[in-house]
């Protein structure tokens, strides 16, 4: 074993020593804190985008209504209800009117999607008319949503994985 | 004559206190850094959080006589509400709109969370946490 003769320096060492250990977690911490206060905006932009669609679907299901509401303050004829609110809906809005038990009903479907950190969210929305039995009839009554469905693109849409059918 | 090898002199102790002194700061302002990011961070979680949760409250809220104002929410360190001027340092403001009148029933609901007071070594007095615009539907319109 080496004996040290001197300890001259041995302080130079020491408060090196401590410097490089503190420059260490000091870059730690900055690196630490960077990484959460990205994880927050991630966090916020996933919240501001749901709240968008959310509005964006609630603004849809608003006029939907709105315009049964019209009708049924403007027409007394209730069989001509689904011609009117076929007329008076936009050609980009997807509906198909079918039938249960003899009485018609009208199933109107929108979707909207917004980028959200280069990926796009979906919000799916499903609205299901009924013929109204007389103009008296609630909006709320002849409209309900059938689907309201947020999605987000690269866990709802790939279908490029098998999936395991539960056969050994 | 005695030797005068022995210790530091006045200009050597001036210099490693200075370059120590110069290292020191540039340590300081990188934990000070990370403590304000880690602060900012925490203020954009709770103000995520308060504000979702005031959102939801007045999504199912059936009382039209709240919606079309305004109102200011105060709240203390810990992100509780307070009314102790002392003691507050955060504010959500809230701003209730119209969307137009043939759209009555809908609302525009603006909500803004603020930060009283600065950051450390930061010179804004105030500081926009967040900030979000959704649409509030009032659910006893269509009931009418």
């Amino acid at each position: 074993m080496i004996d040290l003769k001197s300890q001259k320096g041995s302080s130079m060492v020491l408060i090196s020593l401590l410097l490089v250990t503190l420059v260490v977690f000091a870059l730690l911490s900055v690196t630490i804190s960077a990484s959460e206060l990205r994880l927050s905006e991630k966090n916020t932009e996933y919240q501001k985008t749901y709240y968008l669609l959310d509005s964006e679907g609630k603004r849809f299901v608003y006029d939907i209504k709105s315009k049964i509401k019209k009708i049924l303050d403007f027409s007394d004829n209730t069989v001509l209800f689904f011609k009117h609110l076929d007329s008076l809906l936009n050609e980009s809005i997807s509906r198909s009117v079918s039938y249960r038990y003899g009485v018609p009903e009208m199933t109107i479907e929108r979707t909207f999607v917004l980028e959200e950190n280069s990926r796009n969210r979906f919000l799916k929305v499903k609205l299901l008319v009924r013929q109204p039995t007389s103009i008296e009839d609630n909006v709320n009554d002849i409209c309900s949503v059938l689907e309201w469905r947020l999605s987000h693109e690269p866990f709802e849409f790939n279908t490029t994985y098998d999936l395991w059918e539960g056969k050994p | 004559m005695r030797s005068q090898e022995k210790g530091f002199t006045l200009v050597e102790i001036i210099i490693s206190v200075s370059i120590l002194a110069v290292l020191a700061v540039g340590i300081v302002s990188l934990f000070i850094t990370s403590h304000v990011s880690l602060q900012k961070a925490m203020d954009l979680d709770n103000a995520v959080l308060e504000i979702n949760s005031l959102i939801e409250g007045f999504h199912g809220n059936e009382n039209s006589a709240i919606k079309a104002s305004r109102f200011t929410l105060y709240y203390d360190d810990n992100w509780e509400r307070s009314t102790n001027d002392s003691v507050i340092k955060y504010v959500i403001y809230g701003d209730f709109i119209q969307l137009s009148d043939e759209q009555e029933g809908l609302f525009n609901l603006n909500l803004r969370a603020v930060r009283l007071k600065p950051y450390p070594f930061e010179k804004k007095d105030k500081y926009e946490i967040y900030s979000i615009d959704v649409i509030i539907e009032d659910s006893s319109y269509w009931s009418e």
